[in-house]
């Protein structure tokens, strides 16, 4: 019989003990919990700030980036057309009616495809024209772009259904294979460049050149690759730079569609 | 001095409720909990396992019941006890290895989960009676449960907007944890009580083991009513 002072004292000292022990887990875990929730909050907060800094940036680049191909195409394009027109129209001899024909003839020519590239022109500096293209056709772009300003050969490929990207995470993905393209042209002295653009259940894009490459160990003094390591970082994706000393350099983007 | 007075808990126990009553609320929150359970969505698929257990639960409680209260077989019910109990293990320690972010837990699961079926057995077949409450095989299950249910609580990963008590598992480590810790007290008094006043013993059963299982029921299906919640929000 539960009687003796012994097993009564034995019985409210161990339930009191039992109460006590899960009273003190509950607090702690709670308290635990609380404390790395306002860890976790600032981490968020701290990342977002990242994003909204690295989205304004990326924005700024490709404006600076637009801009500049516009004034090439402005200088080397429509530039020359215009000098063309300009020693058509200024050689005109009024007397040769034949010649004048030609020439007239000629400028109205000239005119059309001026007319036709500033129309073009001003839709590449109209910031919804670009941001309404889809992935492919932004890098499609992108690669018309490189064929008519270099002598590289650039070849572009798409595998699988397109799927819709976000149209922030566009924006940085397009600013990160920009960024190759630019180290490319800059340092890889490569004659021949592939774009692969994979939709699968991640998105994937691969950029290979036949330049010189690099060695792994060789140090870069340059921002190009800790961007494009940094831009992949803050949409959750990743990229993998494999280059040999004279055997060409491939970079794999791969990036969670959300 | 302080006393144990049987006559005084006769009284405040036959004063307020029956063992029967006792036995019948358990039953029906055990329902409650398992119908919610294949009721409500589940934001977080571990809870199936949950699930499956409570539905265990309500099969050995329904044969138990037409064993003890139709056919009179009374000693002879707790064979299916003794059958349950490594089986709940099983399912509880699966459910929070889930929630546990250790890579070597699974390892641990599965070492564990075979020494408890084999000492259950021990106890069950050779060290005890299969026709006797299996409080020893529940005192071994539960310490290990208590310890799964209280690393569980430690490992909750917060997320944006979530309180703690938003997140099923918690509803689930505490309600394990006080069913067990429950438990561990109940079968010491009960051990106690057994051989000199079994009526006691039956009395204090109801309150303590179907006290506890009440609670544990009612954070089950707390537990539930957040996954459906969190599922119907997102």
């Amino acid at each position: 019989m539960l009687s003796s002072p012994e097993e009564i004292y034995l019985a409210a000292l161990s339930t009191a003990l039992i109460m006590l022990v899960l009273v003190a887990i509950v607090i702690v875990a709670i308290v635990k919990y609380q404390r790395r929730y306002r860890l976790h909050m600032e981490e968020v907060m701290a990342m977002k700030q990242t994003y909204n800094e690295e989205l304004l940036k990326t924005k700024l680049e490709i404006s600076e980036e637009t801009l500049d191909k516009v004034s090439n195409e402005i200088h080397d394009n429509i530039g020359q057309m215009l000098a063309l027109l300009k020693i058509n129209l200024f050689t005109i001899n009024v007397q040769d009616k034949v010649s004048t024909t030609k020439k007239i003839a000629k400028a109205k020519e000239v005119i059309v495809q001026v007319i036709q590239d500033v129309r073009n022109l001003s839709h590449t500096l109209s910031p919804e024209y670009l941001s309404n293209f889809t992935l492919v056709e932004w890098i499609a772009f992108e690669v018309d772009l490189v064929k008519s300003s270099s002598a590289m050969q650039v070849t572009f490929e798409q595998v699988g259904q397109q799927r819709i990207v976000d149209p922030q995470r566009k924006l940085i993905i397009i600013r990160i294979i920009q960024e190759g393209i630019s180290n490319i042209i800059k340092h890889a002295k490569a004659s021949n460049i592939k774009i692969t653009i994979i939709f699968e259940n991640e998105l994937k894009i691969e950029l290979v050149d036949d330049g010189m490459g690099f060695s792994q160990n060789q140090k870069h003094t340059g921002q190009g690759l800790s961007n494009m390591k940094l831009r992949s970082k803050i949409i959750g994706g990743e990229i993998e730079i494999q280059s040999e000393n004279m055997d060409g350099t491939s970079i794999r983007l791969t990036v969670p569609y959300e | 001095m302080i006393e144990a007075s049987p006559t005084v808990l006769n009284f405040v126990w036959t004063a307020s409720f029956t063992v029967m009553t006792a036995y019948y609320i358990y039953l029906i929150l055990l329902s409650v909990a398992c119908l919610l359970g294949f009721w409500c969505r589940k934001s977080d698929h571990t809870l199936k396992i949950i699930m499956w257990l409570l539905f265990a639960s309500v099969v050995t409680e329904a044969i138990v019941y037409v064993m003890a209260i139709i056919m009179k077989l009374k000693p002879q019910f707790f064979l299916l006890y003794h059958i349950y109990v490594p089986i709940e293990y099983l399912f509880v320690s699966l459910y929070f290895s889930k929630h546990i972010a250790w890579a070597r837990i699974n390892t641990a699961f599965y070492l564990l989960a075979g020494m408890v079926v084999l000492i259950d057995i021990y106890l069950s077949l050779i060290a005890g009676d299969v026709f006797s409450y299996p409080g020893k095989n529940l005192n071994v299950s539960g310490f290990l449960i208590i310890a799964w249910s209280a690393t569980a609580l430690f490992s909750i990963r917060p997320e944006i907007d979530r309180s703690i008590f938003s997140f099923p598992v918690f509803w689930i480590g505490i309600g394990f944890l006080i069913y067990y810790s429950g438990s561990f007290f109940h079968n010491f008094i009960y051990g106690l009580l057994i051989k000199s006043d079994s009526g006691l013993a039956a009395k204090l059963n109801a309150i303590i083991n179907k006290g506890v299982n009440d609670v544990l029921y009612i954070s089950i299906s707390i537990a539930f009513i957040c996954s459906h919640r969190l599922k119907k929000y997102t």
